[in-house]
């Protein structure tokens, strides 16, 4: 079992190391995709749907990965967007965008504190 | 403990992070020989080449989500008695019970504990032997 264990740290860690350089391109898309959805609006502005919908998608996936890589605070503020921007969308984009908009600043700084902190 | 060994695992996942963590798991605690597809679609194209003892796939992917193709691996009595367990973090009571329904072998909640996710497996695997024996 140690042996096990021991080897399974030692491949979580070079894993992980690869996480993390991937949480550096995640981040930067993410900033893309904030300038996006709040720089404007207007629902009728195919760019923003788009946008909200694909900032869902990703922080849905950095919310599952984050926490099994160990950064369970990363997890626990991507969750929380998550859902937000779940209820967000369903409710046709009209619930508060400030919101959103206060958490997704949350969410960067959290991942550029997981980036430093490793 | 049941006859059945479980050896080849077919996982189905599209999320490349958890793919990584999930098949070092699977291979490291499990000592599973571990196949991978990133969608129900592929899972789809590959299953009956790989002839797996157990499919572990995610609910919500891009081409074909986990329900449709576990419909369709039902369909075909080559794969209908291949026990698959969903790992989502779409796991809500409702749709818990919407999976069973269907016949799904067990479900793990997303995110998983890698040191647990062993032991979940085998827990499941040897509850749908344990009943499957019982129907025969």
């Amino acid at each position: 079992m140690l042996n096990l264990q021991s080897e399974f740290e030692e491949k979580l860690n070079t894993a992980k190391t690869n996480y993390l350089k991937s949480l550096n391109e995640k981040h930067t898309l993410l900033g893309i995709l904030k300038d996006l959805m709040f720089k404007t609006d207007d629902l009728k502005d195919e760019n923003l749907v788009n946008a909200f919908q694909e900032a869902y998608g990703y922080i849905h996936k950095l919310s599952g990965s984050s926490a099994m890589f160990g950064f369970s605070e990363l997890g626990q503020t991507s969750n929380k967007l998550e859902l937000l921007l779940k209820d967000f969308i369903k409710n046709d984009y009209s619930s508060d965008k400030e919101v959103i908009c206060e958490n997704f600043e949350i969410l960067l700084n959290e991942i550029e504190k997981a980036i430093k902190k490793d | 403990m049941s006859d059945h060994i479980l050896k080849t695992v077919l996982y189905v996942e599209d999320d490349k992070d958890i793919q990584t963590i999930g098949k070092i798991t699977l291979e490291s605690f499990g000592n599973f020989n571990v196949v991978m597809c990133n969608s129900g679609k592929e899972a789809l194209e590959k299953i009956k080449d790989v002839n797996p003892d157990l499919v572990l796939m995610d609910v919500m992917m891009p081409e074909m989500d986990g329900i449709t193709a576990m419909l369709e691996f039902k369909k075909d009595t080559e794969l209908s008695e291949i026990p698959v367990i969903f790992m989502t973090a779409k796991a809500q009571v409702h749709e818990v019970e919407k999976y069973n329904k269907i016949g799904v072998a067990g479900v793990i909640i997303k995110p998983f504990d890698p040191v647990q996710l062993c032991p979940q497996i085998n827990e499941i695997w040897e509850k749908f032997h344990a009943k499957f024996t019982v129907r025969v």
